[in-house]
């Protein structure tokens, strides 16, 4: 096939390049804010020993009887497989003959090392924009649920944290005796029966909710009077918070009638995620949720152990990563497979110390 | 302005087996399932891709393209198994086709695997 052109062609070709969501140099992914520590292995489960103990006080007792017997449960161990995640692109005949968007020269060398170098820009942004979601929808649903080709649900892979149902209430907003002081006090107070932690307190909302903060009365009328410290700061301008790519701040907000600041965040990244080839678009975070936590538990980023084949195509095992990378070859036709793994599971420490309200708004929001 | 998209490959997704086979006089494109009845000797279009045991992998052939199976005898690349990808199978005027379970197991039967993207 040839294509003609009456004019005379141009020598150099600007090159407009836009993968959305790729993370730039500096900046992290919500999944490392949200799951603070990495646990990376070679290993194909996660081994989490749990103590979690409310000791009950003393009992007194009268002279010369004896002592109680208190008695001592050592915790649990939770095994956690890690499900595996992997890609490959084809490079085959037809794709190196092929002109590659970008390249200014007409050789093989410079379009070939172009076709790689963008094939694994887009794995990259896939396994990052995944890890997103993932971290997201694990906190918020208290499950982590890897899907499969299509967004099919795989058996045995889901992991459900049975987080008590307490932690997950809703708030309507278009009830006149619920605004948005009281949404978060009832957030705040299903949080804290559990045993949340009140320090570091952070509050991740949806558009809806937020639209619902910046148009309430009463926290319209506490930020022009900041004297009542309710809420106490907040940013004309939001920043991006903790270098979390499309987190920002939003203010710190001292929920009325107690003596909890929490720190009011957004999020939204420059796209919306897509599951899979065809899927619709989704938010990633969801516009009428709120996710109420704290930023400081311990909540892991689990990599298991990948079986990837080093230079010279023997199969090795390298230490869980973000993404692993390597490429193999069938011989005839010759093409080669570029192939990105990782293996992956969010596992948050005590998933009862993240509470969820969805919230039921009027219309114009 | 004129405005070219560049090739990309749709259709092979891992290792894959060929022949050159004849086929029937029609118009093919990269990506058309093929059925064999027995005594026609010759591959032809499979539109429910129920019976497929071949893929077309020759340049396309259509008026627009300048070129077309002109005989039942004429011979050109198929396809005879391996691993492909969905989005590539198309009918024989090039669009894709929507690929179903029934059409997965069917190819699979005959050694063609459709990967779902």
């Amino acid at each position: 096939m040839s294509n003609t052109s009456n004019k005379i062609l141009s020598a150099l070709k600007e090159f407009y390049q836009e993968i959305n969501n790729e993370v730039m140099g500096g900046e992290k992914g919500i999944d490392q804010f949200l799951f603070l520590l990495d646990n990376r292995s070679t290993e194909a489960e996660f081994n989490l020993d749990k103590l979690v103990v409310q000791p009950h006080g003393v009992a007194f007792r009268h002279p010369d009887s004896q002592s109680i017997v208190r008695s001592y449960t050592p915790g649990t161990g939770i095994f956690y497989d890690i499900p595996h995640a992997s890609e490959k692109t084809p490079i085959t005949e037809k794709l190196r003959d092929s002109i590659i968007a970008g390249a200014s020269g007409t050789g093989f060398s410079e379009s070939n090392a172009r076709l790689m170098s963008q094939i694994m820009v887009e794995h990259t942004v896939a396994h990052t924009t995944t890890r997103w979601k993932y971290a997201i929808d694990t906190m918020r649903t208290g499950k982590f649920t890897p899907l499969g080709a299509q967004g099919d649900e795989i058996s045995g892979l889901e992991i459900d944290f049975s987080r008590d149902a307490s932690l997950d209430i809703t708030a309507d907003l278009t009830d006149s005796d619920v605004d948005f002081d009281v949404a978060m006090k009832a957030l705040y107070d299903a949080y804290r029966a559990k045993g949340g932690n009140p320090a570091n307190l952070t509050v991740i909302m949806g558009t809806d909710w937020l639209y619902e903060m910046q148009t309430t009365d009463d926290v319209l009328t506490r930020m022009q009077a900041n004297a009542a410290n309710v809420l106490i700061r907040q940013n004309m301008n939001p920043p991006k918070y903790m270098g979390v790519n499309g987190l920002y701040f939003v203010g710190e907000y001292l929920i009325p009638g107690t003596f909890s600041m929490v720190t009011i965040l957004g999020y939204e990244p420059q796209d919306t995620f897509v599951a899979y080839k065809g899927a619709t678009a989704e938010v990633f975070f969801p516009t009428d949720e709120a996710l109420m936590f704290s930023s400081g538990d311990k909540r892991y980023r689990v990599f298991g152990g990948i079986d990837a084949l080093d230079d010279s195509k023997r199969a090795v095992r390298v230490a869980g990563s973000e993404i692993v990378f390597d490429s193999y070859n069938s011989f005839d036709p010759v093409t080669e497979f570029i192939r990105s793994q990782t293996r992956l599971a969010f596992i948050p420490a005590n998933i009862d110390h993240v509470a969820r309200s969805t919230g039921t708004f009027t219309s114009e929001s | 302005m004129a405005e070219v998209t560049y090739n990309t490959e749709d259709l092979i997704g891992g290792k894959i087996l060929t022949d050159q086979a004849p086929l029937k006089a029609d118009t093919y494109f990269r990506g058309m399932p093929l059925k064999y009845t027995a005594g026609s000797d010759y591959y032809e279009y499979d539109s429910g891709v129920l019976s497929t045991v071949a893929i077309y992998l020759g340049d396309d052939k259509a008026a627009s393209t300048g070129t077309v199976v002109s005989s039942d005898e004429d011979k050109d690349t198929i396809l005879m198994g391996g691993e492909i990808m969905e989005e590539g199978i198309v009918d024989d005027s090039g669009d894709a086709i929507t690929i179903t379970q029934d059409m997965i197991a069917a190819c699979a039967a005959n050694g063609l695997y459709i990967k779902r993207s």
